[in-house]
């Protein structure tokens, strides 16, 4: 019995051994980072920066295409599916989501908190500081486009916080912060970073952008109250100077170049970009402007390129049918015009079998024919819903399926550059010729387009000015058609209409080319000589003609043709979730809503 | 005459001696082990001869064939009988009329009409529904006449021996009451999970799975080597196991040695022949033209058009031409394929599995052992015989006395899981989608041109590469036990399971003609680039645990039970992948032989748990029954100062048949006990390290150089009082034992809650910038019950049958949740059953009267509520759904789809399974047995929007024969709407619920047992052979081509199996 217990000792002895080794129950994950102790050196930042990067949307990521781009404008008409957009008035107050997202916010202020606490070296704190204050400025100025007024926080919060339950802070303050956040990224960030990284003029380019955005916001939209908008105007123009004296920056002679470019790098047009390689990162931007009907242009927009004689069309005597009224066809109207026109749409002269380098392309892959409409020039031309298709992505070496897309994407360009400056001179009233040389006419002559001056400018009265625009200058109207020509389709529209206060460009009517069915070629039709498909006619102003017509132009969309003054504000804004107002009763739901 | 009745009398006599002395005998045993004293009364024997009886004489054996001596002869009515002696025979004297009551201690009472019969082979069968059965309960073993707690227990012979099946689970689906198995597809060596009781928590949580006190995986114990399997349901009886029983146990024993007895040899083998176990019927390829073409039209697409094909050409060339498996024509530059595929015959062909095991038991005076191979090969369904698993398995258990108080033992167990399939491009999906949702019209045939196979064809089946993974794990257990002085004994357990396994995972590129290109435009796909990934993963378990148990019982009546016990386990995990692109050779896959991109990643993951528990088990008179259950479990899951949990629980039993106020239920009612149980328990079933806000990375949407950089990314907000949920679990049960124990009932009714589950809290504002922290904030509760009845029962020496009935339901209730201030439908909110459907009340379909005008200026009969959020703002047409305007507003939509304003939406059912219920059905006539076994489900709803559940469910999918009641113009009282694939006259509505309840034929078996004789004579103990299916019938109202356990789920279909095994013991 005394062994007995000698050994029931022993045990007891072993199990108390084994069970009080030393933090049994402390397990420290091995392959997880936690943020204390994380930001060390240059290279941390950088990582961390990276995650930031999407908010470059570019041409999106695999088929996830450009959806997060408004389409629907009044120079270019979506699918079937862009009918719940935003300028048909079928946007609800939505019970959750809807965009009231700051989870970015929250990344970028640890960054900014990080940087501003490192020991590493002011230059290396203070880039990393201006990285992430870039960051936070294109977010807010992101949200305050949609919002209008928003709550300013420059710090992560905590879920006791008192700042989560705060109201908004009026626009002008959040402005004012995000203008502090540009000057202090110009100010630091580094002059060059490396290739196709942030660097002090991808700053300055987006501070042109947003501060020209908020000064002709705050000028057309006198119910805010924001008088100051000039200082806004010059902040822009500054900041468009002094990219275009760097010298570091030229127009490319081929326009078309920045946009069906496998590879921008060298393009020295370029400020940033967003690289697609096969097998990384793809996109389908081909596939969805050319040989989809969900990108096409409206007449509208096909009237707003001037004649080659540098006379509006219409005005133009190389026009004579249309300086009388009298609808061309779309064969006539390509005709003697600014040569953007052909580097942009899918000329409708090319019949017959498509060949590589032919914008006349087909669904190579199946053969169908999109049963939305009919893809109406040659029926083998590039797809479009209105007659006018997008030839300004088409580039044949780029695969254009669903996986293999890799044009680059132009982010931050000079081109841009030159129209904020030119509009922002003209907004300050210092527009003059110039000004014009040294922006609007380095575009014109990269395309061999006859000059602007003032002098032409008031030489004519366009009648699309009389009707949408009298209250601007005649060469401001001319600067804002440059833009809308120079960056046709690429979806600046939408924004540009935003900010000039213009909600009536989108109760235009959407009309498409001008057909004759008696004329079409034939292999618009079956074999039985009916019409492939059925093909709805209407007037220059949208009216539904009767089926019996023959002759009239494409409507693209049948119902509801939206209306819009340019006092209704819920078009200028998003509304706030019920859910989002319920959490924080504080909030205000934006104007309009 | 005067001479033969002394004779008799003194033979009686003898034998009485002999009888009454192991009466008592067991008269002492049985005040040890505590059996009642009215079944004493009931063998009193008192012995008279009488004069004009007639003799007659027996034998009285087990089911074996084992004389049983010591059994009670009595003639009913009277107090007169005999026993059986040594070798179980008897001799009685009796009247004519009498009938005989033969009864023994753990067998059925059997009633014999003596009638002019003399020669009695009386056969008593084991009453495995009788109380005195011992169950395993945790950290040691208890009669299930003292259980307090809700316990069920599965014998192997029952239920798992002798099934063709190749997992255990499988077997273990509907046997016993509350205990739910399931699988989500019958790929095989695709593993079964378990629950107890239904919804755990929203964080999921399953039942603590021990082997022989091992927790290890149950898909990889061979079912040869399973003894019994129990189930512990309330806290009361898993409370013992702490925090990672929560959920309860379920405690696998394997077979043992018995001590002294001799080397038994068994060897059991199964062959079975397994098919899918439902297909669906597509129609013909005409039809499913004709058909698509008008669904086409419907849609607003291209009239006389489908598939961007002409209707009529395309039915004229199947009239003129008629259907060419591999191919089609070309009319007007436009290829028509002209099939007419079964491509479930194409892909599939009648798989064998087989399995074989044999093992070795036995014992000596000190030492026991048990020795077990097996192997078994399970052939997928697939044609290419790619499809495989096999498993092989040793066992071996030894357990020696090595002194009076010192006894040690160990298990060393090894099993070897391989499963093999072919790469298939997105896997079962891609499957699904060739076998069940092509047309007739697929091709599946070579392209002429390209030499290429047609895609979206069987021959992915053939051309995917083999894909393998290997899982070996090793299971080694040492035991100790000590008995320092009578009453107290000492149980030592320490085990160490290692699980390794071995991934290779190949993507190899094959090219693939797309049929409706045609020859000329032959469109390849071809996925690039090829690759191998191969995976290492690591898994060690240890698990030590000690107990005290001591026992006294006091003044006769007082039985105490103290328990101590100590347990920890570590766990850690470890796995790394390599993956290489752009294999030289598809043929010779190596990490070796590439040229392209490499990628590696790893993975760590460790915890650690550390209890104390005790056990109080008290009893007076074996009439009141009281136990109580402490366990304080830490875990390191938690931070520091949340990382402990206590979990006590109290359970409480009354044997109401012992009271002297039941005594004159004695004739029908043997057994009578009621008890109760509540418990508490904490829940560790987060992630390992939930607790630490842990920075994540990923690859940037954004190119330098040539390459995606990687990011980090903050972590989110992690709760300062984050800690364990808590599952509280009340219950009520009554056993039952009626018509002596022929009948056993329990019957168990539950509530158990999941508090503090861990959840998002409330919704803080949107500008926090990330989502709340995970608070224990919200609260499920289970409502159920289980109900099982077994009768057994033998109509004469040579039949006996059985039924079981197992019968339960349960239903889960979310009671708190804080993360869905508006209600939102899509979310948990207060009061959502689990499984619920929200949808629409269809009225009927709309008629020509409905609608008003034509073309785009049609509309809507004024009298009609407007449909338009439900048809994308269109108009119906005739033939659409009508749907119900239940608010009355004029229209029909989903309001703000929350709980206040659900518009038109409303509960139409429950998607999870009500009632659900295992039948066993058992007889056994002579060397025959037969069994059936019936599992099913009484009550669940289903809504698919998919195929089958519709006339046409998407533009390119086959039409089901069952679907052809479609409206027309012609058939207006049609059940399904106009074709038109669009999904407006989908949705989710009233009208094309399924009903999901099944009833399935799990089991049947057909066994012939050679005679014990004719055995022997050629030197074996016992063979059996047997024939058996499973899943060979279903009822149930679901479609043909919807498994009931599977649904919709796209995947590898489950098989229905026809077997031949032996059993062969020596």
């Amino acid at each position: 019995m005394k062994s007995t217990y000698r050994n029931i000792a022993i045990a007891i002895c072993f199990i108390a051994l084994y069970s009080c080794e030393d933090n049994f129950l402390e397990k420290i994950p091995k392959d997880q980072i936690t943020i204390e102790g994380y930001f060390n050196q240059d290279s941390d930042f950088r990582a961390y920066a990276y995650g930031l990067y999407n908010t470059f949307f570019g041409y999106g990521v695999g088929n996830v295409g450009n959806t997060n781009i408004p389409v629907t404008t009044d120079e270019m008409v979506g699918g079937n599916q862009d009918r719940s957009s935003r300028i048909f008035d079928t946007r609800i107050i939505p019970s959750s989501g809807g965009g009231w997202s700051w989870s970015r916010l929250r990344t970028i202020n640890i960054m900014i908190r990080e940087a501003q606490n490192t020991d590493l070296a002011p230059e290396i704190k203070n880039h990393w500081e201006g990285v992430g204050r870039l960051f936070r400025a294109l977010e807010y100025f992101n949200k305050v486009k949609s919002f209008g007024d928003v709550p300013w926080i420059d710090h992560e919060l905590g879920t006791e916080s008192p700042e989560l339950y705060m109201a908004q802070d009026p626009r002008s303050l959040v402005m004012e912060n995000v203008l502090a956040d540009l000057n202090f990224a110009v100010e630091n960030i580094r002059e060059n970073d490396g290739a196709n990284l942030i660097d002090r003029y991808t700053a300055l380019a987006i501070k042109s952008e947003i501060t020209l955005f908020e000064g002709t916001f705050r000028k057309y939209h006198t119910e805010l109250g924001l008088t100051d908008f000039n200082s806004w105007l010059e902040e822009s123009v500054l900041a468009s100077e002094k990219i275009m004296e760097s010298g570091l920056f030229s127009l490319n002679p081929d326009y078309r170049t920045i946009h069906s470019s496998l590879d921008l790098s060298g393009n020295p047009e370029i400020i940033l970009y967003k690289q697609y390689e096969i097998g990384v990162l793809v996109n389908t931007q081909v596939r969805t402007t050319a040989l989809s009907n969900a990108r096409s242009l409206t007449k509208d927009a096909v009237e707003s390129y001037l004649s080659s004689d540098g006379l509006p069309f219409g005005i133009s005597p190389l026009h004579s049918k249309a300086q009388n009224g009298i609808p061309e066809s779309v064969f006539e109207e390509f005709e003697n015009r600014d040569p953007r026109m052909g580097m942009t749409l899918a000329i409708p002269f090319n019949e017959g079998e498509p060949s590589p380098n032919d914008p006349a392309l087909i669904e190579a892959n199946t053969q169908i024919k999109p049963d939305f409409l009919p893809s109406l020039l040659g029926e083998a031309g590039i797809n479009s819903a209105t007659g006018y298709g997008l030839y300004k992505w088409w580039n044949p070496e780029s695969p254009y399926d669903d996986v293999n897309g890799i044009t680059d994407a132009p982010l931050y360009s000079f081109n841009k550059i030159l129209l904020n400056y030119a509009e922002a001179k003209a907004e300050l009233g210092q527009a003059n010729d110039e000004v014009l040389n040294r922006s609007i006419n380095l575009l014109r002559g990269r395309v061999g387009m006859h000059n602007l001056t003032i002098a032409i400018a008031n030489s004519f009265d366009d009648p699309k000015k009389q009707k949408y625009a009298p209250e601007i200058s005649n060469i401001l109207w001319e600067i804002r058609r440059e833009r809308r020509v120079e960056l046709m389709g690429e979806g600046s529209r939408f924004d540009d209409i935003l900010r000039w206060k213009k909600a009536s460009y989108f109760g235009k009517p959407f009309v498409g080319a001008y057909i004759d069915l008696d004329n079409r070629p034939p292999s618009a039709y079956n074999p039985d000589g009916s019409n492939k498909a059925a093909v709805t006619l209407g007037d220059r102003d949208g009216n539904i003609l009767p089926s019996t017509s023959r002759q009239g132009y494409i409507l693209p969309y049948l119902e509801r043709q939206p209306s819009w003054s340019d006092d209704d504000l819920k078009l200028y804004y998003s509304p706030i979730s019920v859910q989002d107002l319920t959490i924080n009763p504080n909030l205000q739901q934006v104007p309009g809503w | 005459m005067l001479a033969n009745l002394q004779k008799s009398v003194r033979h009686i006599a003898r034998y009485l001696t002999y009888g009454l002395a192991i009466q008592m005998l067991m008269f002492q045993t049985t005040l040890a082990t505590g059996i009642n004293e009215k079944k004493l009364t009931f063998n009193k024997i008192t012995s008279t001869a009488v004069a004009e009886d007639i003799t007659i004489k027996g034998k009285v054996t087990d089911e074996e064939g084992n004389p049983i001596p010591g059994a009670a002869i009595l003639i009913k009515g009277t107090s007169k009988g005999t026993s059986t002696d040594i070798d179980g025979d008897f001799t009685l004297e009796v009247p004519e009329d009498a009938v005989l009551v033969v009864s023994f201690l753990g067998f059925v009472t059997q009633e014999i009409e003596v009638g002019n019969q003399a020669n009695f082979e009386i056969v008593l069968i084991e009453d495995s529904s009788q109380l005195e059965e011992v169950v395993v309960v945790g950290y040691g073993t208890q009669k299930k006449i003292n259980l307090t707690g809700a316990v069920s227990q599965v014998n192997a012979e029952e239920a798992i021996d002798e099934r063709p099946v190749t997992s255990l689970g499988q077997a273990l689906q509907g046997v016993a009451p509350g205990l739910n198995v399931s699988t989500g597809n019958g790929t095989p060596g695709s593993g079964y999970s378990y629950n107890i009781r239904g919804t755990t928590s929203l964080n999921g949580g399953s039942p603590l799975i021990l082997v022989d006190g091992t927790e290890q995986d149950p898909n990889l114990v061979p079912p040869e080597d399973v003894a019994s399997v129990t189930v512990l349901k309330d806290a009361a009886s898993a409370a013992i196991y702490g925090a990672r029983a929560s959920f309860g146990v379920i405690l696998i024993t394997t077979k043992s040695g018995e001590k002294s007895e001799g080397p038994t040899f068994n060897y059991s083998s199964i062959v079975s022949w397994s098919d899918p176990t439902t297909t669906p019927e597509k129609v013909d390829p005409i039809t499913q033209i004709r058909l698509g073409g008008i669904s086409w039209e419907n849609a607003g697409r291209t009239p006389g058009f489908y598939w961007g094909r002409n209707v009529d050409t395309w039915v004229d060339l199947y009239n003129e031409v008629g259907p060419i498996l591999d191919g089609g024509r070309t009319v007007d530059g436009v290829f028509y394929p002209l099939g007419n595929t079964n491509m479930i015959e194409e892909m599939t062909e009648t798989s064998v599995t087989s399995r074989h095991n044999i093992s070795a038991s036995g014992g000596s005076e000190n030492t026991t052992y048990y020795l077990s191979a097996g192997i078994m090969n399970n052939n997928g369904i697939l044609r290419s015989d790619k499809d495989k698993y096999s498993r092989k398995n040793i066992l071996g258990k030894i357990d020696t006395k090595v002194t009076d108080w010192f006894s040690i033992g160990a298990t060393i167990g090894f099993t070897r899981g391989f499963q093999t399939m072919p790469w298939i491009p997105n896997n079962e999906n891609y499957m699904y989608d060739v076998a069940i949702l092509r047309p007739k019209f697929w091709l599946t045939g070579i392209d002429e041109v390209s030499g290429a196979p047609w895609g979206f064809s069987p021959q992915m089946v053939d051309l995917g590469a083999l894909n393998t993974d290997q899982v070996d794990n090793t299971n080694i257990q040492g035991r100790v036990t000590i008995k320092p002085f009578t009453g107290f004994e000492i149980n030592g357990t320490y085990s160490v399971r290692a699980i390794t396994g071995n991934n290779f995972y190949h993507v190899n590129s094959y090219e693939q003609a797309n049929p409706p290109s045609g020859p000329g435009v032959t469109f390849l796909y071809r996925n690039n680039p090829n690759s191998l990934r191969r995976t290492a993963r690591y898994n060690d378990f240890n698990n030590l645990s000690v107990t005290g148990t001591y026992t006294k019982t006091l003044a006769n009546d007082h039985t105490f039970k103290l328990m101590l016990g100590y347990a920890q386990e570590v766990f850690s995990e470890s796995s790394f992948w390599a993956q290489r692109d752009n294999l030289i050779s598809d043929n010779i896959p190596s990490l070796n032989l590439a040229t392209g991109n490499q990628f590696v990643d790893d993975n760590v993951t460790e915890w650690s748990t550390i209890s104390g528990f005790s056990r109080l088990n008290y009893n007076y008179k074996e009439k009141y029954l009281f136990e109580a259950v402490a366990r304080y479990d830490g875990a390191s899951r938690f931070p520091m100062d949340d990382r402990f949990v206590y979990s006590p629980s109290a359970s409480v039993g009354w044997i109401i048949s012992e009271e002297s106020f039941m005594a004159g239920t004695d004739r029908w009612l043997d057994f009578f006990k009621i008890r109760a149980s509540y418990g508490s328990q904490g829940n560790q079933n987060v992630g390992a390290y939930a607790y630490l806000p842990s920075m994540s990375t990923g690859n940037a949407n954004w190119i330098v150089g040539s390459v995606r950089p990687l990011f980090v990314r903050p972590g989110g907000l992690v709760s300062d009082s984050f800690t364990w949920e808590k599952v509280n679990t009340t219950n009520f049960g009554v056993d039952l034992g009626i018509f002596r124990n022929r009948l056993g009932v329990t019957a168990e009714i539950f509530q158990r809650e999941t508090i503090g589950m861990l959840t998002s809290a409330e919704e803080l504002p949107a500008v926090l910038g990330t989502s709340a922290p995970m608070e224990n904030a919200a609260n499920l509760k289970v409502n159920g019950w289980e109900l099982s009845l077994n009768w057994r029962d033998n109509l004469s020496s040579d039949f006996s049958y059985n039924v079981g009935v197992n019968f339960w339901d349960d239903l889960a209730t979310i009671s708190k949740f804080g993360g869905n201030p508006t209600g939102q439908l899509s979310n948990y909110y207060v009061g959502r059953e689990l499984g619920e459907i929200w949808g629409y009340e269809t009225d009927r379909l709309f008629q020509a009267e409905d609608i008003v005008g034509t073309g785009s200026n049609r509309d809507l009969a004024t009298d009609i509520p407007d449909q338009s959020a439900l048809f994308n703002n269109q108009t119906p047409f005739p033939g659409d759904v009508k749907y119900k305007d239940l608010n009355g507003d004029g229209k029909v939509d989903f309001g703000t789809n929350t709980l206040d304003d659900p518009g038109d939406l409303k509960i139409l059912g429950n998607s999870r399974s009500r009632y659900q219920f295992g039948i066993r059905l058992g007889a056994k006539y002579k060397s025959f047995d037969i069994s059936v076994f019936m599992q099913g489900v009484a009550k669940r709803d289903l809504f698919t929007s998919g195929p089958m559940g519709y006339t046409i469910g998407g533009q390119y999918e086959s039409i089901y024969t069952h679907t052809l009641d479609y409206w027309t113009p012609e058939n207006t009282d049609a059940f399904y709407p106009r074709l038109d694939d669009r999904p407006y006259n989908r949705r989710t509505q009233s009208r094309y619920l399924l009903d999901g309840s099944y009833l399935r034929f799990k089991n049947v078996r057909l066994g012939y047992t050679l005679s014990k004789n004719f055995a022997k004579k050629i030197g074996l103990k016992s063979v059996k052979i047997y024939v058996t299916g499973e899943n060979l019938f279903l009822l149930s109202g679901l479609p043909a081509g919807i498994d009931p356990e599977v649904l919709l789920n796209a995947t590898y279909p489950l098989r229905k199996d026809f077997a031949i095994g032996t059993n062969i013991t020596f």
